[in-house]
Order: C-alpha cells, then structure tokens, then sequence
C-alpha cells in the first residue's frame, strides 16, 4: 500500500489508537465558547475590578489601622457571598426553568420514558431534587426581577405556594414584610407568610394521625411509585442498558428482582417464571 | 465556490502542511486552480508556498478580524514559485498575529467569520485548502465552518493517528454546532512512513482498519526530495532526483483521489 513500494519489514505489534469515548468535557464548539465565556465574566463578578486598599490613605494610630484592613477584608468576605449566592439562584433558575419545560412538554419522552429516570439518568439529578429545583425556580425567576438580592432556592420553596395560589404580588409583598423585619431568612419568610396569611395548608398527610390511613397512605405511596417503576423498567431499557454496561445492567437487574420477590412474598404472590428465578433472565447474558 | 478542504489533525508535526502545499501543487499541476488558506500562525505553509516577508496587513488575521463579506480577496497573495503551474495557486498567508484572534473566540459568531470572509473570494478558485493548526479549538473550528469537507492527516504512529481519530470524531460531531451539517470527513492521508521505523510499520498495517474506506493511498514515505523541496521554498518540480520524480507521482495520486472524493 505505500507508494515507496517497498514491503514492511518485521513488525512489532504496538497497540492500536481507540476512538475517542464520548465524554462529558468535550472542546466547547463554536458559539458555546461565547456562551461559556459570558457565564465564566458572571461567575465571578468585578474579577479585574478588585479593589484593593491604598496604603497611603491607611493613617493612624495601628488599632485604626487594623480596622480599616479587617473591614476590606470583611467586605470581600461579603462580596464574596453574595457572589456565590447570585450564581447559585442562577444555576437553580435556568435548571428550573429549562427542566419545567421538557416536563410539560413531554421533552423527555424522546429519549425515556418517565421524567425521573430521564432526571436521573441524564443529569444525575434525584426525584427529589428535581422537584425541589423545579418547585423553587419559577418563583425565583419572578422575585429576580423585582429584588436586586438573589432569592435563596429554600426561600423559593417557602414562597412556592404562595405565588401558585395567590399570585406574584403576595409573593412579593412576602418577601418585602420579612425585609421590613431585617435580614429575609427562611423563619422571617415564613413569619411573613403566616402574617400575610398564606401559610400553605396542611397536607393530609401531615393531617392524618389516623395509623391504620397512614397505612394505607403508605401502600397507595408504594402503588404509585410502582407505577413508574414498571413505566422506567421496559425490556428495551433492560436491554439497551446491558448494551451499554452488562455489569452494571445485571446487578440493577438483580436489585430489582431481589425488591420485586419481596413485595411478591408480602402479596403473597409466586414471581418466577417457569419455575426459575427473574435475575436468571437468559437476555442479559448477551 | 471552490471545493473547500480542510487538512487536519489534533497533533502537530504530523504533515498536514506538508501534504496540503504538495497536494496543492499537484493540483495545479492537474491544472486546477487552488487557493492555501493557511490557519497556522507558524505560517509555515506561507512560507514554503514562496510567500515571506512583509505581508502588511493583507494576511488571513485581517480577513478574520475585518468579518466582512469577501474579505479574504483583499489577502491573497500569488504563490511565490517560479513554475508554470504556480500562477493557478494563491495564498491567503498566515503570521504570528492570527494568535489574536483566537481572543474572538468567545464572541457570538465569530467561528463563522472566515466562511463570511471567504464568501465570493474563492469564487474564481475550484479548490480551497485549508491549512489547520494542530488544536480542534477556534482557528480550526473557523476552518470546519467554511466548507464541507475535511481530511486527516497522519503519520502512521501511536498519538498521529490518536489525533487523527479525535480530528474525525470532532468532525463527524460537530458540524451542527459549527452551522455546517453537511460537514464530513472524505479522506484520511498518511505521510511521513519511515520503513525503518518498525512502529511505523506496525501501525501502518493496522489503518486500514482503524479508518475503513477512508483511509487514501498512496502512503507517503519520507523522502529527501519532499523535505529539500519544503525547507527551500521551492516546487516539487524542482527536485530532479529519483525521489522528487517518485513524490511528485504520489502527490499526484492524492490530488486524483481528492478531486475524485468532491466531485
């Protein structure tokens, strides 16, 4: 094959170069360098504007002098929350907002087949935390535009059933009564809330002291969870997944069995097909 | 609009300008009309295309930062070469100063500011060669944005071809990011084979399998007459030697395969 036309000589194998694996810190490409490069300038606000004390104007007796250096210092420290505040609010905000809209939309279909797993498997991000971010963003989003000091996400998740309730103003007119009250923290938000009257009703589970409803509140729980469990769980996922990672597949796959036998034994149910064992399943084995 | 080509690799010293001068030259040799964009800021394919010394402000760093429609025709220079074919080959040249565009990088747009530069400029040219600096960040994405086509370029050892691999994988990734979703990989080109080198050797076998139906022959062995021909500025045509004659002939194949591969 070379045009010199010669033959190799005796070879030595060496290894041969793989494709590049996808990974997750690929080169940023075309306008996300921009897009990266004006996140980095918000992150770290006033970054080439430091300001830093002239020891010329620094006079006095040296106790002066101390606290003059220790309030620049103080100030940064400050600075520096607020900062870390603000960019916090934002991640939570453009997460919040963009996760709203493949929820509602059903974005997430395209590739699984509940919002959990998509969650989960896409952003490593738990149920929980997901809705906790989506809770909180909407509200934030709003408030951002009215109060020049970033909402903290629990702040959000206070002031969440309020706005869905009673609108944007109460919202705002909360915020604004525990601002009267000193610094906004989740107690004076809540205090506000309860002032305003527009703390959140009791939920009924909260309101069930009933043990034999906590029961089966706890069953119809399991039901619904199960639900979208046998929704996540499809053979083509089983599968896929035992593409991708048979390891990791398989001891999923076991988990499941293994939680799947024990909910079948309290019901009183036989779950083994033909007499063998799920996790025996022959279709991971490819 | 020319045919676009952009010659590349994520490693350096691996031929690209080499084998971008040289097919250059075997095209207009073919009697194709070629345009050397040269997008690294070694300026290496400038050079040995014959076009040095004060270039002024007529280089591909201009036609970037002026981000103007056809502004690349304001920094063509003639290939500096005294042979017949030279007059159907051009260079936009490159000096030490494309650096700073690399600072454009984060401004909205501004990998596409070469196509724009381009556009109407190679109008008159049937191929545009793009000479890439080894990196996939903004002076080789400016490249991957102006035409469709791509072509690796390696030496048959362990990191060249690692590099080649990721050049194609970016390739292959990236064309909807860089506005370009035709944007493909056509070819790859192996350059400097070194029959004494037994790694060389070992990994040359293994290519056809690494790049399928991609990968181009001929091979292009190291050669004195190539490296003569580079370090003196000078044609291929110009090297009398078995060598040269053997070069120009391989050179010649590529060029085939090249116009073969676009049409």
């Amino acid at each position: 094959m070379s045009g010199g036309g010669k033959s190799p000589r005796a070879t030595r194998r060496r290894p041969t170069p793989q494709a590049p694996a996808p990974s997750r810190t690929q080169i940023l490409v075309g306008d996300q360098i921009a897009a990266a490069a004006s996140s980095a300038a918000a992150l770290v606000p006033g970054a080439r504007q430091a300001q830093v004390v002239d020891p010329a104007g620094v006079t006095g007796t040296p106790a002066e002098q101390l606290r003059f250096y220790e309030a620049a210092i103080d100030a940064a420290a400050e600075n520096h929350r607020n900062s870390m505040a603000a960019a916090k609010a934002r991640v939570t905000v453009e997460i919040g907002m963009a996760l709203q809209e493949i929820r509602s939309r059903d974005l997430y279909k395209v590739t699984h087949a509940t919002f959990e797993s998509y969650v989960e498997q896409r952003f490593q991000l738990s149920r929980q935390r997901a809705y906790q971010i989506l809770e909180a963003a909407p509200v934030m989003f709003a408030l951002t535009k009215i109060f020049d000091t970033p909402l903290a996400e629990s702040h959000g998740r206070i002031l969440a059933p309020v706005m869905e309730q009673h609108g944007i103003e109460a919202a705002k007119a909360v915020v604004a009564k525990a601002q009267e009250a000193g610094k906004v923290t989740g107690a004076s938000l809540r205090d506000a809330r309860k002032a305003a009257g527009f703390a959140p009703e009791p939920s009924p589970r909260a309101a069930s002291s009933n043990p034999r409803s906590s029961v089966f509140e706890r069953l119809q729980l399991a039901q619904e969870r199960l639900t979208r469990v046998s929704a996540a769980v499809t053979r083509t996922a089983v599968h896929d997944a035992n593409a991708e990672h048979p390891a990791h597949a398989r001891r999923l796959v076991l988990d499941l069995t293994d939680d799947l036998v024990s909910i079948a034994n309290a019901l009183g149910l036989t779950v083994s097909r033909n007499g063998s064992p799920l996790g025996d399943d022959p279709t991971l084995d490819a | 609009m020319a045919t676009r080509v952009a010659m590349g690799n994520n490693k350096g010293g691996v031929g690209k300008t080499t084998v971008t001068v040289r097919v250059a030259e075997a095209l207009a040799v073919l009697g194709k009309r070629v345009l050397v964009m040269d997008l690294d800021p070694q300026g290496n394919s400038s050079g040995r295309l014959g076009v040095v010394g004060d270039l002024g402000a007529r280089t591909v760093s201009e036609a970037i930062k002026e981000n103007r429609r056809g502004a690349v025709a304001d920094s063509i220079w003639p290939c500096g070469w005294d042979a017949e074919y030279a007059s159907r080959i051009s260079v936009c040249p490159s000096t030490l100063d494309l650096e700073d565009r690399m600072s454009e990088a984060g401004v909205i747009g501004a990998y596409r500011r070469l196509a724009i530069a381009l556009d109407g400029a190679d109008d008159g040219y049937d191929f545009t060669l793009f000479d890439c600096p080894p990196s996939l960040f903004h002076l080789t994405q400016l490249a991957l944005a102006a035409g469709p086509n791509a072509v690796a370029v390696t030496e048959p050892e362990y990191y060249s071809i690692e590099g080649a691999l990721r050049f194609r994988a970016f390739v292959e990734a990236q064309g909807t990011n860089l506005s370009n979703p035709e944007l493909h990989l056509i070819g790859v080109i192996v350059a400097g084979y070194d029959v004494r080198k037994p790694a060389h050797v070992g990994q040359l076998e293994t290519l056809p399998e690494t790049f399928g139906p991609l990968l181009w022959e001929p091979v292009i062995p190291v050669r004195t007459a190539i490296q003569d021909a580079d370090e003196s500025q000078l044609p291929l045509v110009a090297q009398k030697s078995e060598g040269g004659r053997e070069a120009r002939a391989w050179f010649g194949q590529l060029a085939e395969r090249l116009i073969k591969a676009t049409s």
